[in-house]
């Protein structure tokens, strides 16, 4: 039986190899089109190196504040249905690995410097916000991993993270309206953009990605947390 | 397309598969779920090879890290076999 259904893997492995092999053939990636002429506009404007983040940090804005809201109410609602339930009665402690313990405590510091660095200079290399909060948050889940999610729990001050998790997207929704306010039309670039591959050489998208950053990293870990906190109820 | 892209692009979207399928396959739900995560690490080097790396980093991310630790929790707190 195992032998047939290894056959059948096989073959199933092989015409997948001949699919692929005849899409790839006649597949023409586009190589030298040129850059559109708004997106050069557009990068010339904001300084940004990186015309993703360019894009959907500055033309965009408002879809990604329409995704950030999406994700607001996906962690609301999990936050909403879970209360409703009480936490389940927990499962004895799982006897800990001393490797996955000291590889989790070595880990969670590079992670999370990844995850800053990766929202800090999403305006300049591949990255941004929403990669950063879940590779920080990731990193997280790894503590949860090694050291128990209870107790990765009990060092998160519970209150105010939720708070700044609701304050988070306020405050980018503000900071889009400022520039209305300051006579110019909304969306655009809140600080003028200063040029030449810097840090700070793109503006507003910086603190965008950070705070973009920071409220991804929250929401995943009360997602997470509020199912394991309610296992067994889901 | 060179044919030497060619054949990186078909290997690699052959490991794709070939990671969907033994997650599929195992028994073992660890298993399952670390070739899940395989399959999703080739996918974001699929995508970098395709000159995606904001997505190819969003999916490494998300697909191969944040949904691996969270299956990794859920297997833990449940059973490691999956019934007969």
């Amino acid at each position: 039986m195992t032998r047939r259904k290894a056959a059948f893997a096989i073959t199933c492995l092989l015409l997948t190899a001949a699919l692929c092999l005849l899409v790839a053939r006649s597949v023409h990636l586009p190589g030298g089109l040129g850059e559109p002429e708004y997106i050069r506009e557009l990068a010339s404007r904001t300084g940004a190196l990186n015309l993703v983040a360019s894009i959907y940090l500055d033309g965009r804005l408002y879809d990604t504040i329409f995704e950030l809201i999406v994700f607001s109410v996906a962690v609301l609602g999990v936050r909403f249905y879970l209360s409703e339930r009480r936490p389940s009665h927990r499962p004895a402690p799982i006897p800990e690995s001393h490797v996955v313990r000291a590889s989790a405590e070595a880990l969670f510091p590079f992670l999370l410097l990844l995850g800053i660095y990766l929202a800090a200079y999403g305006h300049l290399s591949p990255g941004g916000g929403f990669a950063g909060g879940t590779v920080a948050a990731s990193g997280l889940m790894l503590c949860s991993i090694a050291i128990g999610a209870d107790a990765v729990a009990r060092r998160i001050h519970r209150p105010s993270l939720e708070r700044l998790e609701w304050a988070l997207p306020l405050t980018i929704i503000s900071l889009a309206i400022v520039p209305v306010l300051l006579g110019r039309p909304p969306l655009a670039a809140l600080f003028p953009p200063r040029g030449g591959g810097g840090i700070f050489s793109s503006g507003s998208i910086l603190l965008y990605n950070l705070l973009i950053g920071i409220k991804v990293f929250i929401g995943s870990w009360v997602v997470v947390h509020g199912f394991i906190e309610h296992r067994g109820e889901i | 397309m060179s044919a030497a892209q060619s054949i990186i692009h078909v290997v690699v979207l052959v490991l794709i598969v070939a990671g969907g399928a033994l997650a599929v396959w195992f028994k073992d739900l660890i298993s399952a779920v670390l070739s899940l995560a395989a399959a999703s690490l080739l996918v974001s080097l699929e995508f970098y090879l395709l000159q995606a790396p904001d997505v190819a980093i969003a999916e490494a991310g998300i697909g191969a890290a944040l949904t691996t630790a969270i299956y990794v929790i859920a297997v833990r707190r449940t059973r490691r076999k999956e019934e007969e």
